[in-house]
């Protein structure tokens, strides 16, 4: 493929942006989501189904796995339910509707919000027939830290995306798998990440299944 | 029955994708990171297939397989703080998940930079990382759900 063919795939899945996101009402679907850390620590495994509304701005977690439990995120507040009965209610954070709100409209861009981080385009390669690569230059403040990022499109398709520290170490690989079609549309609905640093590793999948949307 | 066959055959697919998967001096390949990720969650994946089949809680699942509870060591209940723990020392009191959530790679930088070193911050980066590719998964699946539903009315 020739190198400007190259650049022109490249540029029309990055533009091609999520702008039409604030129309999104309603999202149902299975999960499952698994959390793995080699320090010692307890690993995690949740199932369950989520709904989510934004036009009421709630999340709804039916869990069967661990336990049987409700959660419904609402604002900051997560009230957890166990048999219908309020166990709890936590403040997770000081999160306002407006940051919400404006993730919500804004969705999140095809790059991983890499322009906006202030990451360059560098080098654009044809890793095979199918696969392009894009390797990105961090901003002269995340230079001292990180050294580029990678993300793959295959088939026009966002397929990873990694970090490397300024020692060559991949600090966090993200891959978005099986794609399915849902309304003749692409939905990965199998996406593993790794994180690294120097005396561990953390190793989440989360996937989805039964998902319809509205 | 099948979930024991089903987990004999979990581990002799690990045992034969780490064989596959190792060069000739035997050596991991870790350019494959997607099968480093599956075979790191393989014991927890058959538990997964398994509470899929049986439909088990944890307390059932640890009296009915209890050595494969034990390998996986998995927490006994559900632990929001993965997703929604709250840090006051994280920046502005913000968890680091929702600076990922709502700021992307930007607010990953910003816990990064504004907090002191120590396995806090390591914490909340790896939360802001997780609030990253949560909020990727929305926007894209709010992507898709519009361009379907574009299709859709245009048919």
């Amino acid at each position: 493929m020739k190198k400007s063919h190259l650049i022109l795939l490249a540029f029309t899945f990055l533009l091609s942006n999520n702008s039409y996101a604030q129309k999104f009402k309603h999202l149902v679907g299975d999960f499952t989501l698994i959390e793995k850390k080699t320090n010692g620590e307890k690993n995690s495994l949740i199932m369950g189904k989520i709904d989510y509304n934004s036009s009421e701005n709630t999340s709804n977690f039916d869990i069967f796995f661990p336990e049987k439990e409700t959660w419904v995120l609402q604002d900051s507040f997560l009230s957890k339910y166990q048999d219908s009965l309020l166990k709890s209610t936590i403040n997770v954070g000081q999160i306002g509707d407006e940051f919400i709100f404006k993730s919500i409209l804004s969705g999140v861009e095809k790059d991983f919000g890499l322009t906006t981080a202030g990451f360059a385009i560098g080098e654009i390669r044809e890793k095979s027939e199918d696969v392009i690569e894009i390797h990105w230059i961090p901003s002269e403040l995340a230079k001292s830290f990180i050294k580029e990022a990678i993300t793959e499109v295959k088939e026009n398709l966002l397929h990873s995306i990694k970090f490397v520290d300024i020692n060559d170490l991949v600090i966090n690989e993200t891959y978005f798998e099986e794609y399915v079609y849902i309304s003749g549309i692409a939905i990965p609905i199998h996406i593993s990440s790794k994180y690294q640093s120097s005396n561990e590793t953390l190793f989440k999948v989360l996937k989805l299944k039964n998902v319809t949307i509205q | 029955m099948i979930t024991r066959l089903l987990t004999v055959f979990m581990f002799c697919f690990t045992a034969f994708a780490v064989s596959a998967n190792n060069g000739p001096s035997g050596a991991v390949n870790l350019e494959d990171g997607k099968t480093q990720i599956s075979l790191e969650i393989v014991d927890i994946t058959a538990i997964e297939k398994i509470i899929e089949a049986e439909g088990l809680t944890y307390s059932e699942l640890s009296e009915k397989y209890p050595h494969l509870v034990a390998s996986a060591n998995i927490e006994s209940s559900a632990n929001e703080e993965g997703l929604f723990e709250k840090s006051s020392d994280s920046p502005l009191g913000i968890p680091g998940f929702w600076w990922g959530f709502c700021l992307g790679w930007v607010g990953m930088l910003v816990v990064y930079l504004t907090m002191d070193e120590g396995s806090d911050r390591k914490e909340q980066v790896m939360n802001a990382l997780w609030g990253c590719v949560i909020s990727s998964i929305v926007g894209l699946l709010f992507y898709f759900v519009v361009l379907g539903a574009a299709i859709f009315g245009a048919n």
